[in-house]
């Protein structure tokens, strides 16, 4: 299915709420978060979409998008200009710092398409579609653990994945990754201790970011 | 005396029918299950939170060792995402031989499935055989990329390396000279003799296991109207693979979505009618018979067409080693590659694949730059275990263990 297909079917009044464009030729909706839950019952419902199968769910940090650790900035002036400045603009239409990310597959259609909807720390909340799709109930409870989104009308949304007593969302980018806590026997007290981590992070190779105008 | 209604119980975290390292909280009345609780992510060894933190190349070992049984087809969706982020093709001998090595991979992971499930609901001698024909497959992974299990062989832009024109032999005198020349019968001459041996041998070896199951009255009473899923239900609760299909829904990623060069070969999707366990052992044994099938039309095909298998762009490919003791370029090509890796442009994709347990989908955030921003697996024995609580309320603990067994999980899928 052609993206203009698409823009034809969506009805008119979702039209100024949502944003639709093709990203690496796969059709991605950003859509706002007050008109989330309709919007997902209109592309389930619609005969002409009918997306009915929900493959993924997954969340992003965009805190440090487009943020090289190697500023390579001085050599562009000096030399040849294969080092670029880091843009966040990307980052900064997007204004929030999370993002959900939804994959959906029409099996009558045979299309693909990825929802977007962003949140971020002041509000945390999103509707779930655990109605509308009942395989998300483990990919929501698996953002609350690793992101800490949190989603209106789950039915059990707990910790899934970390362990048991585990304090704060691991794939948030301001978490480290050697992780906060390390837990040890103590001989002294003959039980489990858990401690502030020791273990320093060590960076073997910086991230860096160079214009590349060859692939696109 | 007290009149207990409900009661708990733990199935696992270690217990041989869990197939690794899973929790289920049971709700039992009598023996029937009432509820079932499972607690997930006693193997979670946060690869994505590692894969931010690593170059490109750097996490195609990672994918191995998500889903264990079936390495291969893992690289391969992950290898997609960036070939579809770089927007380059590989050489078409690298997609026949990505083809082939999936197609073993789907064998190795069914084998594996079939021998264990059976085991599980009590027919011991199956597991001998399976993994007899498992070790043929390892042996042609380890004469190809040097491992057996976890063998980073498809990079971004093609395979490692071709296919060897000689797979290694038996040695050593405790065999006697007898049985070596038995041992190394099919060894003579290249990978691909190798492999076609064992192609014309196997449909024989899937009817022997046919024989001993198929009709089996044990195994009938076991499997039949046991995890019953409607293929409405099927779809809502997110099954894929032969979960899906052996509900009766016709989809299969490779016919209908195509990668690699399945739409240059032939074969049939398996559809069970039920939906039960029953079904989709049939489906899944069926499937084994078509790999079969696509392996043989590869090896025909790979035999008549030598070539290049990985792209010659050296910004996004290592230089061959041959240039490197010679060529300046090369030289400083292979420490920018293994040093710094290469920039992937801008963009999110997702890429999925008809893994042997599933869809398997990779979805890849990149913001230029040398690592990957975001990477999220997303692994069908996850989904599947989610709905367990759904297929197994009403049947007895012993059930339990059959639909555990057809779910086809493997944990270190599940729990990343």
């Amino acid at each position: 299915m052609k993206l203009d297909e698409i823009k034809n079917i969506i009805d008119d009044k979702f039209s100024d709420k949502i944003k639709i464009f093709l990203d690496v030729n796969e059709i991605n909706i950003d859509v706002e978060k007050s008109i989330f839950y309709d919007f997902c019952k209109f592309l389930k419902n619609n005969s002409n979409l009918k997306l009915d199968f929900l493959s993924d769910i997954s969340g992003v940090d965009y805190l440090d998008y487009g943020k090289s650790y190697w500023e390579t900035v001085d050599s562009t002036s000096k030399g040849f200009s294969r080092a670029h400045k880091s843009d966040l603009l990307y980052f900064l239409y997007m204004k929030n710092r999370f993002c959900v990310s939804y994959h959906f597959l029409s099996y009558q259609f045979n299309f693909r398409l990825r929802l977007r909807v962003f949140v971020d720390l002041s509000d945390m909340r999103v509707d779930s579609v655990v109605s509308l799709w009942p395989t998300a109930n483990w990919h929501e409870r698996e953002l609350y653990d690793f992101f800490g989104v949190i989603f209106v009308g789950h039915p059990n949304l707990i910790r899934i994945l970390t362990d048991y007593g585990f304090e704060g969302h691991p794939l948030r980018k301001d978490f480290p990754l050697t992780g906060e806590y390390e837990i040890r026997y103590d001989e002294n007290k003959e039980k489990i201790v858990r401690e502030a981590s020791q273990i320093k992070r060590v960076i073997n190779t910086p991230k860096i970011i160079r214009k590349d105008f060859r692939y696109r | 005396m007290n009149n207990i209604d409900h009661y708990k119980m733990n199935f696992g975290p270690q217990h041989p029918a869990a197939h690794g390292v899973m929790r289920l909280v049971l709700d039992l009345d009598g023996e029937v299950i009432k509820k079932i609780d499972a607690h997930a992510g006693l193997l979670h060894r946060s690869i994505e939170k590692i894969c931010e933190n690593n170059l490109y190349t750097q996490n195609v070992g990672y994918m191995d060792r998500l889903d264990y049984v079936s390495m291969m087809t893992n690289e391969h969706s992950y290898v997609l995402a960036i070939e579809k982020l770089l927007n380059i093709n590989p050489p078409i001998r690298a997609l026949y031989i990505r083809t082939m090595f999936d197609e073993i991979t789907r064998l190795l992971n069914h084998l594996l499935w079939l021998g264990a499930h059976a085991l599980d609901i009590g027919a011991m001698a199956l597991f001998l055989y399976c993994f007899r024909e498992r070790e043929d497959l390892m042996d042609c992974y380890e004469a190809t990329t040097g491992g057996r299990l976890h063998v980073a062989y498809y990079r971004p832009g093609g395979v490692y390396r071709d296919l060897p024109n000689s797979m290694p032999k038996y040695k050593g005198k405790e065999f006697g000279e007898k049985r070596l020349k038995e041992l190394n019968y099919n060894r003579d001459g290249s990978l691909l003799d190798f492999i076609s041996d064992f192609v014309a041998r196997f449909p024989n070896l899937v009817d022997e296991y046919e024989t001993l199951l198929t009709d089996n009255r044990i195994w009938k009473q076991r499997t039949v109207g046991i995890g019953v899923v409607s293929p409405e239900r099927a779809i809502a609760l997110g099954f894929t693979g032969p979960m899906l299909r052996g509900s009766g829904v016709e989809w299969d990623l490779r016919k209908k979505q195509p990668y690699a060069v399945y739409d240059k070969l032939e074969f049939k999707i398996p559809v069970g009618s039920n939906g039960d366990c029953y079904d989709r052992y049939l489906v899944r044994v069926a499937e084994m018979r078509e790999s079969n099938k696509i392996i043989k039309q590869c090896i025909d095909w790979l035999y008549k067409n030598p070539g290049p298998v990985m792209l010659e762009n050296s910004k996004i490919t290592p230089p061959l080693r041959m240039d490197m003791k010679t060529s300046m370029e090369a030289l400083i090509h292979h420490f920018k590659y293994f040093s710094e890796g290469f920039i992937v442009p801008k963009g999110e994709v997702y890429a999925a694949i008809e893994q042997p347990k599933g869809e398997f989908g990779i979805y890849i955030v990149s913001d230029g730059s040398n690592k990957p921003y975001r990477v999220k697996m997303r692994a069908p024995s996850y989904v599947h275990l989610s709905a367990i609580d759904e297929l197994a309320r009403g049947h007895l603990i012993a059930d339990l263990v059959t639909i555990i067994g057809t779910l086809d999980i493997v944990l270190g899928d599940m729990d990343r």
